[in-house]
């Protein structure tokens, strides 16, 4: 394969990446208040997905996989809520350890970065085109 | 005779060849914008010097056998892409990416890539005028 055509491959592997990471954020805003209907048991716990660099043999450059997808250890908060099924004796209730403000900064940097491997993947495929124009 | 014999075809496509091979090294970077301990990389500029240098440097391993290894050196990357030193700013994560730098270097070799195009079919018409086909 070219390097030109290699270089499209890699963007997109930085795309489906960015797209994983995606996914996890909804997930943790959709669960933003998903508590837990008995008592003690834990609600939802926030997820959170790292990357590390891959080499693809086959076409020699490091392209980018999911290296793992866990959850957030940090302390659940809890909300005094008595008339919940899942409340504790003293009336309390854990709620998940989802910040959607933090969700929020990174959907924005998930978006800029799959934006930063689209604009590779358009730029690549002008040079492309542009070569194909020696035919004429 | 080949086109390749022509110095100024061969200028051009040895410029070709360097933006393309330039523009996997920045998908790689781009691609890797979230990737812990990642250390952005690019290519040495085109210069006389350094293709002399790696011109009389590379003394492939011979192989006489399709199982053997193909060695250190690599054979598909002509130009020899380096890791950046000095960095814009590293984040907590270790990662050393910035991704205004590097679309700009994506658009930087992509205006390279186009010049060296153009300059390939305006000899492509010198060599048309020459046969007396009407170039312009």
């Amino acid at each position: 394969m070219d390097d030109l055509g290699i270089s499209s491959k890699v963007a997109s592997s930085g795309m489906k990446a960015q797209a994983t990471r995606l996914r996890i954020i909804s997930e943790n805003l959709a669960n933003a208040d998903s508590t837990s209907e008995i008592p003690g048991r834990e609600p939802y716990r926030r997820k959170l997905i790292t990357f590390r660099e891959a080499l693809d043999k086959s076409i020699d450059a490091d392209t980018v996989k999911v290296k793992k997808i866990f959850n957030d250890q940090s302390p659940l908060k809890s909300k005094y809520d008595p008339t919940h099924p899942g409340a504790n004796d003293e009336g309390y209730i854990q709620i998940p350890n989802v910040n959607p403000l933090v969700e929020l900064m990174d959907m924005r940097e998930a978006q800029r970065a799959y934006e930063a491997n689209l604009n590779v993947i358009s730029t690549s495929r002008s040079m492309v085109a542009k070569t194909l124009e020696l035919l004429k | 005779m080949d086109l390749q014999s022509l110095k100024l075809f061969n200028m051009a496509m040895t410029k070709m060849e360097w933006a393309a091979q330039r523009q996997k090294v920045l998908a790689q970077n781009v691609s890797n914008a979230d990737t812990p301990d990642y250390k952005p990389k690019d290519l040495k500029a085109i210069d006389f010097k350094n293709l002399l240098r790696d011109e009389v440097a590379r003394v492939p391993v011979m192989r006489t056998n399709p199982n053997h290894l193909k060695g250190t050196i690599p054979e598909q990357d002509q130009f020899r892409s380096r890791t950046l030193m000095k960095s814009f700013e590293e984040s907590p994560d270790g990662n050393e990416v910035v991704l205004e730098e590097q679309m700009q270097k994506v658009g930087d070799t992509r205006s390279q890539y186009n010049t060296a195009v153009q300059l390939m079919q305006n000899h492509m018409k010198m060599l048309k005028m020459a046969l007396g086909r009407g170039g312009m």
